[in-house]
């Protein structure tokens, strides 16, 4: 069971690893200013948020780098060192695996697309119905 | 007019479409590629008409509605279930954490877990007359 008071600690520990800080706290500190020790940290965090918190770490870093590709005119680099990388090439891969684009190329696809800005349901909603209308015009 | 769909946020749809489906045991019906994002849609195997959508929260203002309803303890949504206490513990054993235990609410029981994708969800069912 997770208590209501365990609930706040673990979501302002999540609030404290999506920080874009170069500078960031260890597992060990956040676990700590969530008054748990590390092994308990680590798995009542990943049962409440279905990951470890170095993977949502990783993946909120990767999630600032996107829309500081889309909302800014920083260079590659530059966002790669803002969001807490060290390593332009472990950057670069890291956000193509996840991406499906390098960072140039995903900037270059949905810089000013609707659903890549701001989606929710009626954007996505409609270009799906559009999508299905192109997919069965096609076979 | 029918209800048929009713979405949720969620802060990533392959985490969460691999919990709902593997973990809760909805079915997918719907999953049509649009950019980066999906529209992903749900349905029970034990039937009725309407319909789940995962959501992505990358809209600021969901985000921060979703991230407030969680802190505070409260549900997005409810789901039926037949027998609260089985599936307290089949969801239990599979590693899910719950916030409420089984309860009484008056005409209903109660439980409330982490979908892990930054929702709590309430599953209730009907006590028998």
């Amino acid at each position: 069971m997770i208590t209501q008071d365990r609930l706040i600690r673990l979501c302002k520990a999540r609030e404290q690893l999506g920080r874009s800080d170069p500078s960031e706290s260890s597992i060990d500190v956040v676990a700590k200013d969530a008054a748990m020790s590390r092994f308990h940290f680590v798995r009542q965090f990943k049962a409440v948020f279905g990951e470890a918190p170095v993977q949502y770490r990783m993946r909120a870093r990767l999630k600032n780098a996107k829309q500081l590709l889309l909302n800014s005119d920083q260079s590659v680099t530059d966002i790669c060192m803002a969001v807490g990388f060290s390593s332009l090439g472990s950057f670069s891969s890291l956000f193509t695996k996840h991406f499906g684009h390098s960072p140039s190329a995903y900037r270059r696809k949905f810089s000013g697309a609707v659903e890549a800005h701001s989606p929710h349901c009626m954007t996505l909603l409609q270009a799906a119905w559009i999508q299905q209308s192109q997919d069965s015009r096609s076979q | 007019m029918r209800i048929k769909l009713s979405g949720i946020f969620v802060d990533d749809q392959q985490k969460a479409l691999d919990f709902y489906t593997e973990i809760l045991g909805f079915i997918k019906t719907q999953d049509i590629p649009v950019g980066e994002f999906r529209w992903l849609q749900l349905a029970s195997p034990e039937g009725g008409d309407a319909e789940l959508t995962l959501e992505p929260n990358e809209n600021p203002a969901a985000k921060a509605f979703q991230e407030a309803l969680f802190e505070q303890g409260i549900p997005i949504t409810a789901f039926e279930v037949d027998n609260l206490e089985s599936e307290f513990k089949r969801l239990s054993d599979l590693g899910v954490a719950f916030t409420t235990e089984p309860t009484n609410a008056g005409s209903v029981s109660i439980a409330v877990f982490a979908d892990t994708c930054g929702n709590l969800i309430q599953i209730y069912q009907h006590e028998s007359e």
